[in-house]
Formats: structure tokens, C-alpha cells, sequence
């Protein structure tokens, strides 16, 4: 079931009236039933997956809470294991054969294991919900959250909220288990502000997005040789079109909890407007990159300090096993695990600079500046958006050097096609009114400007966002959501 | 369901916003220069159920003494019929001839539209449906649509009525599972730019072109202008058979298809309308394709709903010889030439006869 289905208007509906009728553990017990057949309706089969996880994070949390400290640790890492060990089979599994096979077989020349190959079936959410039970076992440990959730229908429902389970937010259960254990009010402010934002996801998705695919599908494609403009078109529409299908699916789940009563967390802030590599980080897919700083990088810059390494080498190589971990977290592939390296050597020299400025700068150059301000925005965008660039090129063609002629002809081979000027009008007529927005957004700093606005303003800004989403809505529906095959 | 705030913090707004939404739509879809300006922009294959619509819309209020014809089919029937030429030809009797075509032609999709054409009162509706349109897989049907995003019409001209039809032969588990089709279609209905989004967003496009270019794009108004490539038969007949297609192995008429078509009879001359139906004209070569002749379980078909239903059969053999190098574009499609002599003969066919060509 999609967010953009009729089947889903007509459940969401159906349980919204019912659910605003309830009190709150009626309302708990819908939203887990809800949210049960939300995810039986993709397959059925995997909500046994899904209580199998929901248990081991639910037992394992009460063992860490209850056991004597020096059991606390190995009741941890056995969840962690166990964790490990479900995602790694379903997700990992037959990139590692692949792999493997390939470096015995072809390479070695000493065996094939490609027997060994399954034909498993990617759970749907299974790399969001395994996080999140993760996440909630170490906080535990850590103390962050006091003590487990009494109820295991709550923790349950944290587990499988439907609004999360496809694309995230990764919640944390420390913002989430509160919220269900109190009583929800209906609050008309926050209703509003949720169905505005869900419409304000829907159109990012329909117009932007997909509106945008058009001029990556042209121009990322097996076949024919791309220029370099239309390379650095076809880098800034990818990146458009992936923040635009991933911030509006994530607006669209906060606004869909947000009618339900629920807080979530922010998932992106305006992540164009980042000033250095650090700071886009803190403002793109919020929840995964503080989830891996929670839970990788303190651990492994812990580990390191333990174990000597003390100096810019030992966080740099924290940084970069975090960001390729965040990376293949998205998928098994060379791609992601490129872009992962790509972005860990990105932090790891904004860093090294970071402390060189510290050093050697002078205290005039240190104090806020605009213009140093804008220019770190500039390099930051842009340094993201070759991420994005590699992680297109590596994923599309099937040779490392079609690849790297893609790549090349940006620098080397900066000509205009026919379809170039076709390529820019179109990004241009997609992309405009997010930028505007996103703008007054950043320089208000409220993600809610919009709804400030005079009241005529604001209807005539709905009028053409509604005739733009019922034009430009694909023929069987939209396209669909790029994280929702992570 | 403590904070009832509504009159501060309620997205008026947002309810305006769809309020002015729905009636700028609405206007739209009755302003005559919007249809005038965006048919002249429209293509013949791309934009063919915007221009249906158009030729709906721009058809005038009958009078009394008028007498009309419609001519309904598949793309045949756009490109095997002059109107202008008929019109001309019987401009002093008040006869007035329209073309209404709809892709694929099959009994399926001339059932969707029946009302339409009711509503436009006319006294003759000259049937002329796609021969291959009543071999269509019934359990193809939807994905049918599914593999021609662009030819799709369902959604775009939905009728219920044809439910309790879809439900008596493909059953109600198919037709629950393509739900989303006649959920489309009834949005669809009510909200005119979703219907046409393609159309209208490629002819918004093709404007600002025109526009920056200072050039406007051609009028074209039949489908195909152009013959096919002398290899043309022999390359189709090649990938036919490497492909193995379905509809080759054809070998019975879809008994969804037949019962519409019934269905669609009876229900214009429950209407008064008088209801002739002509064979499509078919190139020989077309018998390459298909081993089982394609025309053969058609015509038994039709002949017998001739003596049954009290309609008018003009079978192949009483048409014109088309000659299958210089009157086709390809297998059932006319050219120029083609066209000419299937308007003339349908001239002659009324003249004939005048008098008891519209009794009915």
C-alpha cells in the first residue's frame, strides 16, 4: 500500500475517524493493527520477521535494564548479533556470495560458490525497523532511555508505525515511547500543520521528483555519449530529484503521524543552505546520519582513543568506516559503498581544514562572515552533488570506464547538445518553486513560513501547487519512492 | 479532542485554494477559445481523447430539421472518412456527418461512450468497430492499457455501467484487483485537467516552444499523412511470428466484446437511433499475420446480429475495391486516396436510397 493509493486514502481515512473516537490504548491497538495490515498488504509473510525482531529488541531491553552490569554487555552485543545477523542475511547475503564468488572464481581461480546464491526477498522497512529496534536496545544500555517500555504492545507499535515503516524517519524510541504512553489531544494547529505538510511532500514528490526523473532518465542511461553540460545537469536534477522524492515522502509520514497526533522527528533542514560537510549531515536524512553518529562513530572514536589512536588518523578512519557503513546501509552495492568512501573523505578533509583554520586563520577570518557563509554553501552543495554524480554513474553504467567517462567529459568535454537547453528549461521549471520556498524557509528560519503568509497569498501558492500535482501526477500514479527500496 | 480552535487555525486557506481549483477547472473546460486553441495544438495519436472530447464539446445544439450522422469507431474511422467532403455533399439536405473516434476501436471501449454520443442526438450512428478489437484477451484487457500508457482510455471516459458486465466475465476478483482504474475514472470525470494532464502539459509545452521559436507547429488533422515503407508488410509479418504474438493464435471472438456490442445496438435504438454497421476496410496482406483470417468469424458474427437486431450490414464485399499498394497506409488505416473512394461510396450509398436512409 502506497501513501499515494486510493487504498491507502480510504484506510487512512477509515482510521483516523475511528481513531480520534478512542481513548488512548484503543487508539494504541488500532494504530498496531493499522499498522500490521499497512505492511501485510506488501506481504504477509514478513510481519513474522517483523515480531521476531519486535521481540528480541523487546526482551533484550529488559534484560539489559534488569541484568547485573557485567551481564549488560553481552546481553547488548547478542542483540546486536542477532540484529546483525537478520539484516546481513536478507540484505547482504548475496552481495558478499557475489563478491566472494566472483574473487574465488574469477579471479583466484580456486572454487565457485555461486551455488551458495538465494533468491531472497528484500523486507520491505526491514533496514529502518531493524535500526530502530537497535537504537532503543543500545539507548537502554546507555541509560539515555531510564527504563523499557512497560507495555509491549507500545513498543510493538513503535516498531511498525505505519507512517514510518516504508522510508523512515528512523525514530528514536526516546521521542517516540513517551508519546504513546500519553494521552493524544487533537490539536487543530498541529492538524493543519501536518496536512500542509503532507501536501507540501506531495507536491515535492509529484511535480519535483518525478518531473525531474525525465532529464536523469534521459541522460543516465546505457547507451549514448553524454556531454559535459548535460552531465552537470543531469547532477543537479538527480539531486533535486532524490531530496525532493525523499523529503517529500518523509514530510508526507511526518504529516500523516502528525494527524494521528505523533511528534516525529525532522528528517531533513534545508540541507542545500549547509555551510560546510559536517553541517549537511546534520540537515540530510537527519535520522540515519544521527543514528550512525550515535551508534557508530562515538563507538568507534571511543574504540580509538582506547586503543591509542589519538590524532586526526584515528577520527578520520572513524569517519570513514561510519559514512561507508551509512552508505551501504542504503543498499549492497560497490555504488553506495563509493559514495559512502566518497562522503568519509569529504569529512575527513573538511576536518583536517577545520582544525588547519583553527590554527592558522586569523581572528577576522574566523568571526561570522556572509560571503565566507555563501561560498561554504557553494562548495558544500556542489561537493554533494558530485556524491551524487558518482553514485549515478557508478549505479547506471555497467563498466568502471563508462563511468569514468561520464565524469570526465564534466571537466573535459563541457559542450552543449541539442537536448541541453531542453534539459535546462525543464530542471529550471521543476525545481523553481522549491528553491524559492526552501529559501524564505532558511532565511525566516521556519520550516513553516508558508502558512504565515497573507491569506490570499497563501490560497493563490495552493491553487497553482494543486493544479501543478493534478497535471504533472504520472499516468499510473507516481513514480516510486527511491528510499522506499532501501 | 480538546482544542476546537477552528475559526483561527483551520487551513481556510487551503479549502479556497481547492474551491478556486475546481471552478478556474470547470470555466476552463467550457471556454470555447480554450478548446479552440489547444485543438489546433493537439496531435492526431497523442492527443486523440482530448480531441474526441473537442469535437463532442464543439458539436452544435441540434435542430429540429437537421439531420446528423455519426460515424463511430477506431482509427479507422478518423482516417477512412472526409467529413468536409460529405458535409459539402449534403450541405442542401441538412445532413451533417461527425467522426467520433476512440483507440482500439473494440466494442469495450464504444460502450463507455454510448451516453456521449446519445446526448449529441444523432438520427444514424454508422458503427464501423477495429475487426481485432473482438479478439481482445478479456483477461488482457487492463493490461492492455498498461503496455500503451498514451492509448489508455479507460479512465478517461468511465462508465459504470459496464461493471456488471466486467464482473459477469472476467469476475469479481479481477475487477477488484484493478480497482484503481475505475477509482481514476471516476475522479477523472470530475476533475477535466487529470483527465487530460499529458495532453495538456505537452500542448502547454509545444505553446511556449511555439512561442520562443515564433514558430507554430502544423495542424495536422489525420493520423497518418505518410504510407508505409515499401518493406513494411514483410518486416511485421517477420517480427510477428519471431515474437509469437498472442493475437496470432486467435481464434475466437471475446464474448465480453460480443455482448457489448449487443448491448451497444440496442441501447441506441432504444434511443432512436438507427444503427448501420460498415466493415473496416482490410488489406489482404493482413492475412499473412493471422491464420485464421481474422475477418471470417467476424462476419458470421455481424450477420447474425443483422437478422437479430434490427440493424443495417454493409459487409466487405459490398464496399469499394480498395487496392492494397495505393489505398492503405498499412494494414486497415486508409490514405488520402483510400478515403476518398470510402466517403464517396458512403455519398452514394445515402443518395441511393435517401428517403429510408434515416427512417427508422
Amino acid at each position: 500500500m502506497d501513501f499515494l493509493s486510493y487504498d491507502f486514502l480510504f484506510f487512512f481515512l477509515l482510521l483516523f475517524i475511528i481513531y480520534w473516537r478512542l481513548d488512548r490504548k484503543k487508539q494504541n491497538l488500532l494504530l498496531l493493527l493499522g499498522s500490521y495490515f499497512f505492511y501485510a498488504c506488501w506481504d504477509w509473510r514478513f510481519l513474522f520477521l517483523m515480531l521476531f525482531v519486535t521481540g528480541i529488541g523487546y526482551i533484550c531491553a529488559i534484560g539489559i535494564y534488569r541484568a547485573e552490569q557485567k551481564h549488560k554487555n553481552s546481553i547488548l552485543w547478542s542483540s546486536i548479533a542477532i540484529h546483525a545477523v537478520v539484516l546481513f542475511f536478507f540484505k547482504y547475503y548475496n552481495f558478499f556470495i557475489d563478491n566472494f564468488n566472483r574473487l574465488i572464481s574469477d579471479i583466484m581461480r580456486v572454487g565457485d560458490i555461486s551455488s551458495f546464491w538465494l533468491d531472497i526477498i528484500l523486507p520491505l522497512g526491514i533496514s529502518y525497523y531493524i535500526f530502530k529496534s537497535l537504537s532503543y536496545n543500545i539507548d537502554i544500555y546507555r541509560k539515555v532511555i531510564k527504563q523499557p517500555a512497560t507495555s509491549f504492545l507500545d513498543y510493538a507499535l513503535y516498531i511498525s508505525f505505519f507512517p514510518q515503516i516504508l522510508s523512515g524517519p528512523i525514530e528514536r524510541a526516546a521521542n517516540f515511547l513517551p508519546q504513546v504512553a500519553a494521552p493524544r489531544e487533537f490539536n487543530v494547529k498541529f492538524f493543519s500543520e501536518s496536512c500542509y505538510l503532507f501536501f507540501w511532500g506531495l507536491f515535492k514528490k509529484v511535480f519535483v521528483a518525478d518531473g525531474l526523473a525525465q532529464i536523469v532518465n534521459n541522460i543516465f542511461k546505457e547507451q549514448g555519449v553524454v556531454s559535459g553540460f548535460d552531465v552537470l545537469i543531469g547532477a543537479y536534477a538527480g539531486t533535486f530529484r532524490l531530496y525532493a522524492d525523499f523529503s517529500g515522502y518523509t514530510d508526507m509520514a511526518i504529516g500523516i503521524a502528525g494527524c494521528l497526533g505523533f511528534r516525529t522527528m525532522l528528517n531533513f533542514n534545508l540541507p542545500f543552505f549547509a555551510k560546510n560537510p559536517f553541517d549537511i549531515w546534520r540537515r540530510w536524512h537527519i535520522s540515519l546520519s544521527s543514528w550512525c553518529r550515535d551508534y557508530i562513530f562515538y563507538y568507534l572514536n571511543r574504540a580509538r582513543l582506547r586503543l591509542g589512536l589519538i590524532g586526526i588518523g584515528g577520527t578520520s578512519l572513524a569517519i570513514i568506516i561510519t559514512m561507508i557503513t551509512m552508505g551501504v546501509w542504503h543498499e549492497a552495492s560497490w555504488a553506495f559503498l563509493i559514495w559512502g568512501l566518497y562522503h568519509g573523505i569529504l569529512l575527513t578533509v573538511a576536518n583536517a581544514l577545520g582544525k588547519l583554520s583553527g590554527n592558522f586563520l586569523p581572528d577576522r577570518l574566523k568571526k561570522k562572515n556572509k560571503w565566507l557563509g555563501a561560498l561554504g554553501m557553494f562548495i558544500t552543495f556542489h561537493s554533494f552533488v558530485f556524491g551524487e554524480l558518482l553514485y549515478m554513474s557508478t549505479s547506471t553504467y555497467k563498466s568502471v570506464g563508462q563511468a569514468v567517462n561520464v565524469i570526465r567529459n564534466l571537466f573535459f568535454n563541457f559542450t552543449l547538445t541539442s537536448g541541453s537547453a531542453t534539459f535546462l528549461v525543464i530542471f529550471i521549471f521543476h525545481t523553481w518553486i522549491l528553491i524559492v520556498i526552501e529559501f524564505f524557509q532558511f532565511i525566516k528560519n521556519d520550516h513553516f513560513v508558508v502558512l504565515k503568509w497573507n491569506f490570499w497569498i497563501k490560497t493563490v501558492f495552493y491553487v497553482l501547487l494543486i493544479w501543478l500535482i493534478v497535471l504533472y501526477w504520472g499516468f499510473s500514479g507516481p513514480g516510486a519512492f527511491i528510499y522506499g527500496e532501501f | 479532542m480538546a482544542n476546537f480552535n477552528y475559526k483561527k487555525h483551520f487551513p481556510w486557506s487551503f479549502v479556497a485554494a481547492i474551491m478556486i481549483f475546481f471552478l478556474t477547472q470547470g470555466t476552463l473546460a467550457k471556454l470555447p477559445a480554450f478548446w479552440q486553441t489547444f485543438y489546433k495544438y493537439s496531435e492526431p495519436i497523442m492527443g486523440r481523447m482530448f480531441r474526441l472530447e473537442a469535437k463532442l464539446y464543439f458539436m452544435p445544439d441540434k435542430k429540429s430539421a437537421d439531420k446528423r450522422v455519426i460515424i463511430l469507431g477506431g482509427s479507422t474511422v478518423a482516417q477512412g472518412y472526409d467529413t468536409k467532403y460529405l458535409n459539402t455533399e449534403f450541405l442542401a439536405k441538412g445532413v451533417r456527418f461527425y467522426t467520433i473516434d476512440i483507440p482500439f476501436g473494440n466494442p469495450v471501449q464504444l460502450f463507455l461512450l454510448k451516453d456521449r454520443i446519445v446526448k449529441e442526438k444523432p438520427d444514424v450512428v454508422i458503427l464501423m468497430p477495429d475487426v481485432g478489437g473482438f479478439y481482445i484477451s478479456e483477461h488482457g484487457l487492463f493490461s492492455l492499457g498498461r503496455f500503451f500508457p498514451y492509448t489508455v482510455t479507460w479512465d478517461l471516459i468511465f462508465d459504470p455501467d459496464i461493471v456488471p458486465y466486467l464482473i459477469k466475465h472476467l469476475g469479481v476478483k479481477e475487477v477488484f484487483r484493478e480497482r484503481a482504474v475505475f477509482l481514476d475514472g471516476i475522479v477523472n470525470k470530475v476533475v477535466f485537467p487529470r483527465r487530460h494532464r499529458f495532453v495538456l502539459t505537452g500542448i502547454l509545452e509545444k505553446m511556449v516552444n511555439a512561442a520562443l521559436t515564433g514558430k507554430k507547429p502544423d495542424f495536422q488533422e489525420y493520423y497518418f499523412t505518410t504510407g508505409c515503407s515499401p518493406d513494411f508488410y514483410e518486416k511485421t509479418e517477420k517480427r510477428f511470428r519471431s515474437e509469437n504474438k498472442r493475437s496470432f493464435e486467435q481464434s475466437k471472438l471475446t464474448p465480453l466484446c460480443k455482448e457489448l456490442f449487443v448491448e451497444l445496438v440496442l441501447y441506441f435504438q432504444r434511443n432512436n437511433i438507427k444503427v448501420i454497421v460498415v466493415d473496416s476496410p482490410m488489406n489482404q496482406e493482413i492475412n499473412s499475420l493471422y491464420d485464421n483470417k481474422l475477418n471470417t468469424l467476424y462476419n458470421d458474427f455481424l450477420l447474425e446480429q443483422a437478422n437479430q437486431l434490427d440493424l443495417v450490414y454493409v459487409s466487405l464485399d459490398e464496399l469499394p475495391s480498395f487496392d492494397k499498394d495505393n489505398d492503405y497506409i498499412d494494414y486497415d488505416h486508409l490514405n488520402a486516396q483510400g478515403r476518398e473512394k470510402m466517403s464517396k461510396f458512403l455519398q452514394q450509398y445515402i443518395e441511393s436510397d435517401f428517403e429510408n436512409f434515416f427512417k427508422y
